[in-house]
């Protein structure tokens, strides 16, 4: 077996490896953005910066608008770390996942849509016109990301005849998935920049509207929806690894090992995507979706499907 | 309490600031946006996600409500400061952090555990927060008791022929990389603008700072040509700031606002060219920059697209004349001003608004980049 359900005490480590993955992306994307802005940028300053926005989230109050729809707000803004926390029960780390689910695949599936659905509750729940205007931004993004990124990890699940993201990483054992289905492989990662909305598709967040979905957040609010965000990015970085990079296989080096670097280079390559561009505007971008993006993905399946029959 | 105070005191380290930038006060608006630089502390665009509101300059008798207004949506622990003298900004930020970190006086009344949540009314200064309420036409509601005391909206038409509720919104004067002073009231259909009136706060129209060689020029000073494209370059470059920060790019947005800093604060030639040429490497062949801007803009003038491209342009031609040392002549043409009146850009922003989306209106407004601290034509705006 190339990937074993763990004993049950993973069920702590996964989160804290999931938020200390997280904590490494903030921090470098923060390092990044003052060295360009020439603002303090040194690494301990950089970390002193997180700590002290930390803190501030946890002591400032939360804020209550006129007329809110609380139960929504609140929902919207929890479940979205729940649910990529709850993402990564699949997502093998090295030989062992919290749960090897034969229905993995479908299951992060089911958890990435979560957000989309929560990030409009969270836009909605404070009757709030500019945050109201960010979560009709994520339901139209979601409709531009969410079939690419089906489409995606249906290739995947096909070359590898099973849901199992153990039974995926096995068959990458000589080639893995991100070689012969590049276009796949792409697709998922901005599928990824997509459901975290995180720059360059943070149009729902944008600054445009000011914050949008963030734009009432005070304090522990604000912490809890700033960090699922970043752990939603997390966990995407991680779940492209078992599904296109061959998870924790490679030479040399044991698989846990495997797993880490290539977790962080995938993190890596997300966040210098954030800072190459500006916000991609939805009226732009989902034109290309619909009419670029999800035809090559299908496209994608249908050689997934020939390869596997010709095999 | 002692983790509490702790943790009071790890916030106040970085403190995140509201900028409110009042009419006629630019050199206070980029002290304060240096000083924040220097110390790793940054801008934020809302209320909620701020602990500090600086007002950059003296403020206006009409601008006073409005600040007041963002300042009770900002939660406790906060603070307030005037940065109203550039040389000083150092130890107003000072001060600030001395404030938010004391833990003797107390973060402030309100704070904590008697009031872990805080309400704000319904309309704000930066008008992001309309919460239903004042800004609603009001319909017959037929003595039905609406949730919150709120009235229902009242419908138009929209442009597919559909009747539509219709919602009365604001953008500024208190709003992040926006003009100091403008604010623009809206009539929204979900995200579309369906009206859009001008009205500016708080000018006394003292001349903008931009302009300000050619007027010594003028008024018969000794300026040179050099010093002119200093500021024209710094000039610019701050409208290019600002329109990058509109457009979601905070490190192009960050690197353009260092650089017009340094040169006002007498970057050298060589230095200035090489660090222009990265920017404008990074930003001008920018096709995702490109894509978010074309075909978004004033009707009948250039695009948002074709306006930062012929930024870049002035930029550059500006930091090659860096050391010209010829004076300026006094009558320089004042058709080649950095920042014109801005009452015709006003009107066309009026007209060219009406049908866009919220978020173009925003590229489109940092797009004209227009500065109140011209004189106001009063015929060109919100006449009609």
């Amino acid at each position: 077996m190339v990937v074993e359900t763990a004993p049950l005490w993973a069920v702590l480590v996964a989160p804290a490896l999931l938020t200390a993955l997280a904590g490494v992306g903030t921090w470098a994307d923060r390092l990044v953005e003052a060295r360009a802005a020439g603002a303090a940028s040194r690494p301990e300053a950089v970390l002193t910066g997180m700590v002290s926005d930390a803190a501030r989230l946890l002591v400032a109050q939360r804020r209550a608008t006129l007329a809110p729809d609380r139960l929504m707000w609140r929902l919207g803004v929890v479940v979205v770390p729940v649910a990529a926390v709850l993402a990564v029960v699949v997502v093998p780390f090295g030989r062992w996942a919290v749960d090897d689910l034969g229905v993995g695949v479908v299951w992060f599936n089911a958890m990435e849509i979560l957000t989309w659905a929560a990030l409009w509750a969270a836009g909605w729940g404070p009757n709030s016109f500019w945050s109201l205007i960010g979560g009709y931004r994520m339901v139209v993004q979601g409709l531009a990301y969410e079939l690419p990124h089906m489409f995606a990890l249906i290739g995947v699940a096909t070359a590898a005849g099973s849901l199992q993201v153990g039974t995926i990483v096995a068959h990458q054992r000589h080639l893995w998935f991100a070689v012969w289905m590049p276009l796949g492989f792409v697709a998922y990662l901005l599928s990824v920049l997509g459901f975290s909305f995180t720059k360059p598709f943070d149009q729902p967040a944008g600054a445009d509207l000011s914050g949008g979905v963030l734009v009432e957040a005070a304090g522990a609010d604000r912490l809890v929806i700033a960090a699922g965000r970043w752990l939603l990015l997390a966990a995407g970085a991680a779940m492209a690894v078992p599904l296109f990079l061959g998870g924790g296989l490679g030479p040399g080096l044991p698989a846990w090992a495997w797993s880490t670097l290539k977790s962080l280079a995938v993190l890596g390559v997300l966040v210098a995507a954030r800072h190459r561009m500006p916000t991609i505007r939805l009226q732009r971008w989902v034109p290309v979706a619909w009419l670029v993006l999800i035809p090559l993905t299908i496209v994608q399946v249908l050689v997934a499907a020939l390869v596997v029959l010709a095999r | 309490m002692g983790v509490t105070m702790r943790l009071v005191g790890l916030a106040a380290r970085r403190p995140r600031v509201l900028m409110a930038a009042m009419p006629g006060a630019t050199e206070c608006r980029l002290a304060l946006e240096a000083g924040l630089r220097r110390r790793g502390w940054a801008a934020v665009p809302s209320p909620a996600a701020a602990d500090v509101v600086a007002a950059c300059g003296q403020v206006p008798p009409d601008l006073a409500g409005p600040l007041a207004q963002v300042w009770s949506e900002v939660p406790e622990p906060k603070a307030y400061i005037v940065c109203a003298d550039p040389p000083s900004v150092e130890a107003d930020l000072d001060r600030v952090a001395g404030r938010l970190a004391d833990p003797a006086g107390g973060p402030g009344p309100g704070w904590a555990a008697s009031q872990p949540e805080y309400a704000c009314s319904q309309d704000d200064g930066m008008g992001m927060g309309v919460h239903g309420g004042s800004g609603h036409g009001v319909d017959g509601d037929g003595g039905m008791e609406m949730p919150a005391g709120l009235a229902m909206a009242d419908r138009g038409a929209d442009r597919d022929g559909l009747k539509l509720d219709q919602l009365h919104a604001g953008l500024g004067p208190f709003l992040a990389d926006w003009p100091a002073g403008l604010v623009l009231h809206l009539v929204m259909q979900g995200d579309i603008v369906q009206e859009a009136t001008v009205e500016t706060l708080g000018a006394t129209p003292v001349g903008s700072f931009w302009n300000e060689p050619w007027r010594q020029a003028a008024a018969g000073g000794e300026v040179t040509a050099g010093m002119a494209a200093r500021r024209l370059a710094a000039c610019r470059l701050d409208g290019l700031g600002r329109l990058l920060a509109v457009a979601g790019w905070p490190d192009a947005a960050g690197a353009a606002r260092w650089l017009r800093d340094e040169l006002l604060a007498g970057l050298p030639t060589t230095d200035a060219a090489r660090r222009f040429g990265r920017l404008e490497r990074r930003v001008g062949r920018s096709r995702a920059l490109q894509w978010a801007t074309a075909g978004v803009g004033v009707i009948g003038g250039p695009d948002v697209a074709a306006r930062y491209q012929g930024w870049l342009a002035d930029i550059a031609e500006a930091v090659a004349a860096l050391d010209d040392q010829t004076p300026l002549p006094g009558s320089a043409l004042v058709r080649s001003l950095p920042v014109p009146a801005p009452g015709e850009l006003l009107a066309a922003l009026e007209r060219a608004a009406v049908g866009a989306e919220i978020g173009a209106v925003r590229l489109m407004v940092a797009g004209v980049d227009v500065d109140l601290d011209e004189a106001v034509d009063p015929a060109g705006v919100g006449g009609g």
